[in-house]
């Protein structure tokens, strides 16, 4: 992802969530390629996006690009959580549908 | 009778329904007493106030005014269910007899005395601990099991999903099941479902609904039954695209001599908690009960935060479901910091309390992201069998629903 997409899709998960997009020209690129660096050598993009996500839904009024990336610990662990909740949902559901094959099988 | 009409004197002069309730003395009173009891809780629900002795002699003319005040409660309640258990003794003994006499198989009736010793010891309040090398209990049991299998192959009320069944198995006595879910998931019409489903088999279920208003609840309940057939839940509840005879002839068809569905709402209800759940269980003795919503219902012991409040209830939901061998099914709230999650809500989540995580053997998480008929159901905890997730593919509208195993993008 390259930093001016990372920017614009902030500020169009701004406008569809009804929050004040907050930019700063002179930072903003800088600040959203140190995240993409990160967020790509540690961890992943996607958690980048969803943890940008929950953010712009956790806030009232406004939201800017700076303010997330000082917060990005606790949306970032929030974001975690839900990726592990939804996968663990697939996985769960995948075990259930082979159990169910089995005991059709044996009936 | 008179044992049982002291301990009615009793309740009334000391006017504490909680201990009574408590004790469950409903397992000691028979016919007269038994009406008298429950028009006793009646009365409390709607005046919050206990009848007279003199009331109770002009409502019921066999009430007789007796004076217990020597004795204690805790000895006429166990001088009446000795009595009782006497009583229960000599009619078993007398069957056994009777059935001997008859020339039935002699194990047979051993086995005949053995079921009613369990009875007799549960309504008199002694089953209590068990030697686990006393296995005889449990061979009868699994040989009943075995030989008597469910029409459906399910141990307890078939829940109506396969796949809670497969994996869970049907409600069984004592069982506590906590929904959960977001606000607005679908939670409460998911546990309605379960109702519809248990009374589809012939079971009669009990729900105390303190979110949603009777005629609400029974019009939802119609849905379920009539699956789009000749109305759907919105033209029940504008009164538009339905002809009123047509739902008419149906409700004759669907209810007419039916077994009871029991809707409890809390339309003139000052305080529900966990005595007024028992005394409804009490009145109406259900196969098995939803309770909607847990964070509704008042605490009768009047914990002072949320968390005992929620901690208390948990707690006595439990007692309720043992105590009565019923399954217990217990919706609840889940809070998060910052709106709701886009997936079925986790343990953790469950609002105000772990408790009821601690309490229950089962907890079904719900979701119902917007603007679909997909519903998401994964078990959170599940105290026998395997955790399990699926879909329910529902229109709300229709009540039509189909179980799914298939992955949804």
């Amino acid at each position: 992802m390259k930093p001016e997409e990372f920017v614009k899709v902030f500020s169009k998960t701004c406008e569809s969530e009804g929050v004040l997009f907050v930019p700063d020209p002179v930072r903003d690129k800088a600040v959203a390629r140190s995240l993409i660096k990160h967020h790509t050598k540690y961890y992943t993009p996607k958690i980048l996006n969803k943890s940008a996500v929950m953010y712009i839904r956790g806030r009232v009024e406004s939201a800017s690009i700076a303010d997330f990336a000082m917060n990005i610990n606790e949306y970032r662990d929030k974001a975690n959580r839900e990726i592990e909740s939804v996968n663990n949902f697939r996985e769960t559901m995948k075990r259930t549908k082979e159990r169910h094959e089995g005991l059709k099988g044996v009936n | 009778m008179k044992h049982e009409l002291k301990l009615l004197n009793k309740i009334i002069e000391t006017k504490d329904i909680e201990t009574a309730v408590e004790e469950e003395v409903n397992l000691i009173f028979e016919g007269q007493t038994e009406a008298m009891w429950h028009y006793i809780l009646e009365f409390k629900q709607d005046h919050d106030a206990i009848p007279s002795k003199d009331h109770l002699k002009n409502k019921f003319p066999e009430f007789q005014h007796l004076n217990t005040t020597e004795e204690p409660f805790s000895f006429l309640v166990q001088e009446a269910r000795t009595i009782n258990a006497s009583g229960m003794v000599r009619q078993a003994l007398r069957e056994s007899i009777e059935k001997l006499q008859q020339g039935e198989d002699p194990v047979e009736v051993a086995r005949l005395i053995s079921a009613k010793s369990v009875d007799i010891m549960r309504d008199s309040g002694r089953f209590t601990d068990a030697n686990i090398v006393d296995f005889g209990e449990r061979t009868g049991i699994l040989r009943e099991r075995v030989e008597n299998p469910d029409a459906e192959g399910v141990l307890g009320i078939p829940t109506g999903l396969t796949l809670i069944d497969e994996n869970f198995g049907g409600w069984q006595p004592g069982d506590f099941v906590v929904v959960i879910g977001w606000t607005g998931a679908g939670k409460s019409y998911f546990t309605r479902l379960l109702a519809v489903e248990a009374w589809k088999r012939g079971y009669s279920p009990l729900v105390i609904s303190l979110e949603m208003d009777k005629i609400q609840e029974q019009y939802r309940m119609d849905t379920l039954l009539n699956k789009g057939a000749i109305f759907n839940n919105s033209d029940l509840m504008h009164g538009r695209g339905v002809i009123p005879d047509d739902y008419e002839n149906w409700a004759n068809e669907t209810f007419n001599d039916k077994h009871p569905m029991h809707i409890v709402t809390a339309e003139g209800v000052d305080a529900a908690d966990q005595f007024f759940v028992q005394g409804k269980i009490q009145q109406y003795r259900p196969d098995m009960v939803i309770l909607d919503y847990h964070q509704l219902f008042d605490d009768g012991r009047k914990g002072g935060t949320e968390v005992e409040r929620v901690k208390n209830l948990s707690k006595d939901f439990k007692k309720i479901a043992v105590r009565n061998q019923v399954p217990v099914l217990d919706v609840s709230g889940v809070t998060m910091a910052d709106g709701h999650g886009e997936r079925p809500p986790e343990l953790q989540e469950i609002a105000w309390s772990k408790q009821l995580s601690y309490d229950s053997d089962l907890v079904l998480a719900v979701h119902h992201p917007a603007d679909t008929q997909t519903f998401e159901v994964i078990s959170r905890k599940v105290r026998r069998g395997n955790q399990f997730a699926f879909y329910l593919n529902w229109d709300f509208d229709s009540g039509q629903w189909t179980e799914s195993l298939d992955a949804m993008e």
